[in-house]
């Protein structure tokens, strides 16, 4: 069996499975070529393409962009993970609209010629079920801001070795969008050596004399960037049961700040 | 873990930074998938068998099906709110598995890009199998979701693709099973279930890199928990199934169904009537003119054989005017309306001749079939074959009143059949003639 295995890749029953898997494709599929084999090719290939190619880097896309453009803004209020309250309704009113976008766009069918019924009603519904996903989850966004701000004034702030501290500090870090979460770290050696604040030209004092640009004679080795080749530094360790963990407090002490809402 | 590394970009599973993503989340949502794809076939199996497309080629809407009618059988006529029931859960639930799909497929993305993208012969059979399961199960939600609101942008019969897309689905899905059965069975068992549902934000770590390409080798921080991943696809599935469901349900549930297509009272003359249910054909756009359902309207009886197909026959024994059907013993049966498209009425009280009785009236004593020919002029469905089954039920009739009063030209004036369990399209409108097989 070990010839087997070497030359195909798997055990013979998965060979088995997969004939049977074509076999049935393709008897099935021949029915549907037979009916019109160039528009259900495209469809089927659309199927996958527009899922897998299109819609979800789109979602992925808008989806980062958010977290960057809100990500600068200096937060008055205490920070907490916001972004799930933008994501939940706004997926859920997405849904809704791929689902039944005919209706909502009114396409012209043959939908009001053999039911009498109107397409008018569809897009005043999904505005307003839309309209009510974003209100819940203001309100509840609201609620989780207003039970952070009574937690921090009703609480004696901490004191450490008699020393007052900042009631949110336990919020300090954890989440990208929290205040003090650090920025970027430098991920790969060559941004490690870090030329912010050097002169920017040689010739002007204090350059340095090392070449600033992979490539150039004298610029140091390439280093491997990707974890997956060998020789890559170790990961930093990124949670506190991961040592060696940076010994500050990362994490709330007091899980009631940092929990998301009781209904998630 | 290591591996050729793939062109920069998504090639490269550092690429892929979701801190979510791993074999126990996909598992998860993949669970939920085996035990809601199983019935999602089979309920649509049992509707392609409730048009009886054994009994006539009248009646197949795939012609070319060949072994893959191997299960068929003669659709029962009880209990009543059978196909209200199965079909009803065919429409409703796909309609809610949407955000499960989608969310199992954004867990599995990155295997997508996977490097090298192919490593062995299984390999490549494997990820072709990929693309029977990934394009089925869109091509199959796509067509049934555009069905229900008879929207046809297809390049052919909705029945055609529906049928052979579910068995070219199935088949992927089958062997993904067998496949990622174990895969899914260990995955499940690394991690709690209950214990990762009472896990907040602050206490979700990514699951460790694995062999499936699935969890992140550069972790970003997580935004989400599991357990709020899963309630979110639960949302989404749960509001979808909230604001369709009613137009199954019916009565005053119709109007809950804000995002549904039969969520409307009928509007036009029968509204707040006694017939103002639901339908799926006007008489507008089946082309009936008033003149032809008329004092001059005729049942035409008759036997025969063979509908259909090429030996058959017709011969007419007997015409019956209106006034002739409402003289013959009447009976009454309480049966709801239920459409392919998912959505019913509840039960309605129909008035009319029993068909047992008209096929007696024709001469046959134990019909083998009835040939049903409606006034429609052409479009699909304007004709259907009933089985003995059907025929010989107490309840089956041709209807002349619904709730009291005289059908509606929309409800098929001057008479309609009304037979059980019958698929809405095959309870034929503005009937012209019943020939009776013997």
């Amino acid at each position: 069996m070990g010839w087997f295995k070497r030359w195909y890749g798997a055990n013979p029953l998965h060979l088995l499975a997969m004939i049977g898997c074509f076999a049935l494709a393709w008897y099935a599929g021949a029915g549907l070529l037979h009916a019109k084999a160039v528009g259900v090719v495209v469809w089927f290939a659309g199927a996958v393409v527009g899922h897998d190619l299109i819609l979800m880097p789109l979602y992925a896309l808008a989806d980062k962009s958010v977290m960057v453009v809100f990500r600068h803004r200096p937060p008055k209020l205490p920070t907490v993970p916001w972004i799930n309250y933008l994501r939940v309704p706004v997926v859920l009113s997405g849904l809704l609209l791929l689902i039944w976008f005919p209706l909502i766009f009114r396409i012209p069918s043959r939908f009001p010629r053999t039911t009498d019924l109107s397409l008018d009603p569809y897009l005043g519904h999904w505005l307003v079920v839309t309209g009510a996903l974003f209100l819940v989850s203001a309100v509840a966004l609201a609620v989780r801001f207003r039970r952070l701000r009574a937690d921090a004034s009703g609480r004696q702030a901490p004191t450490r070795d008699g020393e007052a501290t900042d009631p949110f500090q336990h919020m300090a870090r954890g989440y990208p969008e929290q205040v003090g979460y650090p920025e970027w770290q430098p991920r790969y050696p060559e941004q490690q050596q870090g030329y912010q604040g050097q002169p920017g030209y040689p010739g002007q004092p204090g350059y340095p004399q090392q070449p600033r640009y992979p490539g150039r004679p004298g610029y140091p080795e390439q280093q491997p960037r990707y974890p997956e080749q060998p020789g890559y530094p170790e990961q930093q360790p990124r949670y506190p049961e991961q040592p060696p963990y940076p010994g500050q407090p990362q994490y709330p002490r007091d899980e009631r700040n940092s929990a998301p809402p009781d209904w998630w | 873990m290591t591996g050729p590394v793939g062109p920069p970009g998504p090639f490269r599973r550092s690429f892929w930074r979701s801190p979510i993503r791993g074999p126990w989340l996909t598992s998860v949502l993949g669970l939920a998938l085996l035990v809601s794809i199983p019935v999602m076939f089979a309920t649509g199996l049992l509707s392609y068998a409730a048009y009886n497309p054994g009994l006539s080629p009248l009646n197949d809407e795939t012609p070319g099906k060949g072994l893959l009618g191997f299960y068929l059988f003669s659709w029962p006529t009880h209990p009543v709110w059978l196909y209200r029931v199965t079909q009803g859960t065919h429409v409703t639930l796909g309609l809610a598995l949407v955000p499960i799909l989608l969310f199992k497929l954004w867990s599995v993305l990155p295997k997508l890009f996977e490097w090298p993208p192919v490593r062995s012969l299984a390999h490549a059979l494997e990820r072709g199998s990929l693309f029977l399961l990934v394009g089925g199960a869109v091509f199959e939600f796509a067509t049934g979701i555009l069905n229900i609101q008879t929207w046809y942008p297809f390049p052919t019969s909705f029945y055609v693709l529906h049928l052979y897309g579910a068995w070219v689905f199935v088949a992927g899905f089958v062997v993904h099973v067998a496949i990622k059965l174990p895969v899914m069975t260990r995955a499940l068992r690394s991690r709690g279930f209950w214990r990762e549902l009472r896990t907040n934000l602050a206490q979700t770590r990514p699951e460790p890199p694995d062999a499936g390409y699935l969890a992140p080798v550069a972790p970003a921080i997580p935004t989400i928990s599991r357990r709020g991943v899963l309630a979110f696809a639960g949302a989404g599935s749960g509001l979808i199934a909230l604001l369709s469901v009613g137009q199954s349900l019916g009565g005053p549930l119709r109007r809950t169904a804000l995002l549904a297509p039969h969520d409307q009272p009928v509007s036009g003359p029968a509204a707040g009537t006694v017939g103002d249910f639901q339908v799926n054909n006007t008489a507008r756009n089946a082309g009936i003119a008033a003149a032809e359902t008329g004092e001059s309207w005729r049942l035409t009886l008759g036997t025969g054989s063979q509908f259909g197909a090429d030996g058959q026959t017709v011969k007419a024994t007997a015409a019956l005017s209106r006034a002739d059907l409402l003289r013959m013993d009447q009976h009454t049966a309480s049966l709801p309306i239920a459409c392919v498209e998912g959505w019913s009425t509840d039960n309605q009280t129909w008035t009319g001749v029993r068909l047992r009785d008209l096929a007696a009236r024709a001469g046959v004593t134990s019909p083998s079939a009835v040939f049903v020919q409606s006034l429609q002029h052409g479009g699909g469905f304007s004709r259907a074959v009933l089985s003995a089954e059907q025929i010989m039920d107490p309840d089956s009739l041709l209807a002349l009143r619904v709730n009291g009063a005289d059908l509606s030209l929309d409800h098929g004036y001057p008479a309609r059949v009304i037979v059980p369990d019958n698929p809405g399209v095959h309870n034929t409108k503005w009937v012209a003639s019943l020939t009776f097989g013997s």
